[in-house]
């Protein structure tokens, strides 16, 4: 079991804000394989982002400890270069800079990290050209569609090859049809590159369409209620959604999450 | 749409050229339409020229007597060219500095503000008391008076850099030095380039004053001097002379800005 990718022990978070402390998440346990497709899903306000964002060091938790690769790297002051370069984050808003182009954009991490080796920004070139940005690499982000703009942010999450990429609702803001686009190229980047994947959705469908394993979460405090494995055939594709087993994954992912909603109003 | 990018830049060219054209032409005709009124009613009213000039005679004046400006249109640009070019660097700089270390940040910002809202009229007096009449010490002193301005403006921009886009630097553990270039400064650009216009205007505005505070030579102790014997032509000669360079950093400004942030068109 320490074989896990990533490993999160026993985290807590609290908040303290100037009128009172938020319990954000509480004793949270979890284990993402290496290679494996994880969703975490959950209502607003459970804790979704501050769990991502512990593990990529953005907050510190107030107790509890995350591994990566076997290593501790949290609690610490500082986690090696190494272990973050090993991950991509993804923004639940694209967050493009607007003074610089897609592809100045996507280059920006090797930028930050030193690649200069110019095999480094032959790797960019593919992925945009991957994705289909290549008419758009030297327009600025306001001149590109929101879906546009979201393929160009998970590339940047990519360009500098980790391991592990956590993405904190990255297609919630798109519409139904570009949103089930790019969950189609996830799923295609992610069995070409067999990366680790966290990922946070308040879609049931989503959760179910993309990942093998899912933890559902509750608020007040925000916790882990429950796991769900999703044993569903691979390479998936959009005619699984209309399957009766896909149904019946919804069908039971919405039913422990409207429990969970349930439990809290008793 | 089915336009490519480069065609929608093409006709958003197309479209700034044709603003710009318009930007230039509309103020030029206003410009001229300002003059003849005036001109009229100096004439109609028949104002003794001594009070006020006709435009005319003042334009004859600023290039018949030219070569008798032209040493006091030097100093009076370079000391505003050379304190403008030395307040945009300071300005920037200190802004940085003061927005990355908080502590020095409080102790001298207060300081900084008092600086811009002093006129530095009151202290050229005394500077010159001290140092004598040298280019050198106008420089000092409208440096002094147009730094803060800057300062004030880059400082708010540095401050304001959205949580989110300094959160993706924080993920990709970015040093502050890497932060500042690659995400507080290009953010804060706009910031910075209206600092630098109201900076360019205090030069000016400094620079004549401080002018008129002593000495004999530069726009300001010729504007003073004219006006006590009655010179008005003159006088307004100089006037014209002082709101060319104010309009000239403005302008100068303006188009480094439209360069330098281009993704804002
Ligand atoms: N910086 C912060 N300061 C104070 N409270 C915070 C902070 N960040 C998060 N919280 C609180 O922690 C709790 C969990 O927030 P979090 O953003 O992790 O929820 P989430 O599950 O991602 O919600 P959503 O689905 O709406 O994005 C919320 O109650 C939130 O108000
Ligand atoms: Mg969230």
């Amino acid at each position: 079991m320490s074989n896990a990718k990533i490993r999160l022990v026993g985290l807590n978070k609290l908040f303290h804000t100037r009128f009172q402390t938020i319990e954000a998440v509480r004793n949270v346990d979890m284990e993402f394989a290496a290679g494996d497709f994880v969703s975490i899903i959950g209502p607003s306000g459970c804790g979704k982002s501050t769990i991502i964002r512990m593990i990529d060091d953005l907050i510190k938790p107030t107790s509890g400890e995350i591994f990566i690769d076997g290593r501790r790297v949290s609690p610490h002051r500082r986690i090696p270069p190494e272990v973050i370069r090993k991950i991509g984050f993804i923004f639940q808003q694209p967050n493009m800079y607007p003074w610089m182009t897609v592809r100045e954009n996507v280059m920006l991490p090797l930028r930050v990290f030193g690649l200069r080796d110019p095999e480094w920004a032959r790797h960019a070139d593919a992925l945009i050209e991957m994705t289909g940005l290549r008419e758009q690499r030297h327009a600025y982000p306001t001149e590109l569609s929101g879906g546009s703009m979201q393929r160009a942010g998970v590339i940047r999450a990519m360009v500098h090859k980790p391991d592990i990429l956590l993405m904190d609702e990255p297609f919630g803001a798109l519409d139904e049809m570009t949103r089930e686009q790019l969950n189609l190229e996830l799923l295609d980047i992610w069995r070409a590159t067999g990366k680790t994947i966290v990922f946070i959705t308040h879609s049931v469908q989503e959760a179910v369409l993309l990942s093998n394993r899912v933890y559902v979460m509750g608020t007040n405090p925000g916790r882990v209620v429950d796991e769900i494995a999703v044993d569903l055939p691979r390479p998936r594709n959009l005619k699984l959604i209309v399957s009766d087993r896909f149904a019946g994954y919804c069908e039971l992912l919405t039913g422990r999450i409207g429990q969970v909603e349930l439990s809290q109003i008793k | 749409m089915g336009l490519t990018l480069e065609q929608r830049r093409e006709l958003r060219r197309r479209k700034d050229r044709r603003d710009r054209i318009v930007g230039i032409l509309a103020p030029t005709f206003t410009f001229v339409l300002l003059l003849a009124a005036w001109e009229a009613l100096v004439v109609w009213l028949e104002i003794p020229t001594w009070q006020i000039p006709r435009p005319s005679s003042v334009f004859a004046v600023m290039f018949g007597s030219f070569g008798e400006f032209l040493p006091h249109i030097i100093r009076s640009y370079s000391t505003i060219i050379i304190a403008f070019a030395c307040a945009s660097v300071v300005g920037v700089a200190l802004a940085a500095i003061l927005t990355n270390f908080k502590a020095l940040g409080v102790a001298l910002t207060p300081y900084i503000n008092m600086l811009c809202t002093t006129p530095v009229i009151t202290l050229v007096p005394l500077l010159l008391l001290m140092f004598g009449f040298g280019q050198w010490v106008l420089i000092l002193a409208v440096t002094l008076q147009a730094f803060p301005i800057l300062n004030m403006n880059a400082s708010t921009g540095f401050n304001n850099v959205e949580t989110l886009k300094l959160e993706l630097m924080g993920s990709l553990r970015a040093t502050r030095v890497q932060t500042f270039r690659h995400c507080i400064l290009p953010a804060s650009l706009p910031n910075v380039f209206t600092g630098m216009k109201l900076s360019g205007i205090f030069a000016t505005t400094a620079c004549v004053s401080s002018e008129f505070s002593g000495g004999n030579r530069g726009l300001g102790a010729r504007i003073i001097a004219y006006t006590q014997f009655m010179k008005m032509d003159k006088a307004f000669a100089c006037i014209f002379f002082v709101a060319v360079i104010g309009l000239f950093l403005y302008t100068l400004t303006s188009y480094l800005e439209t360069r330098v942030v281009k993704w804002k068109i």
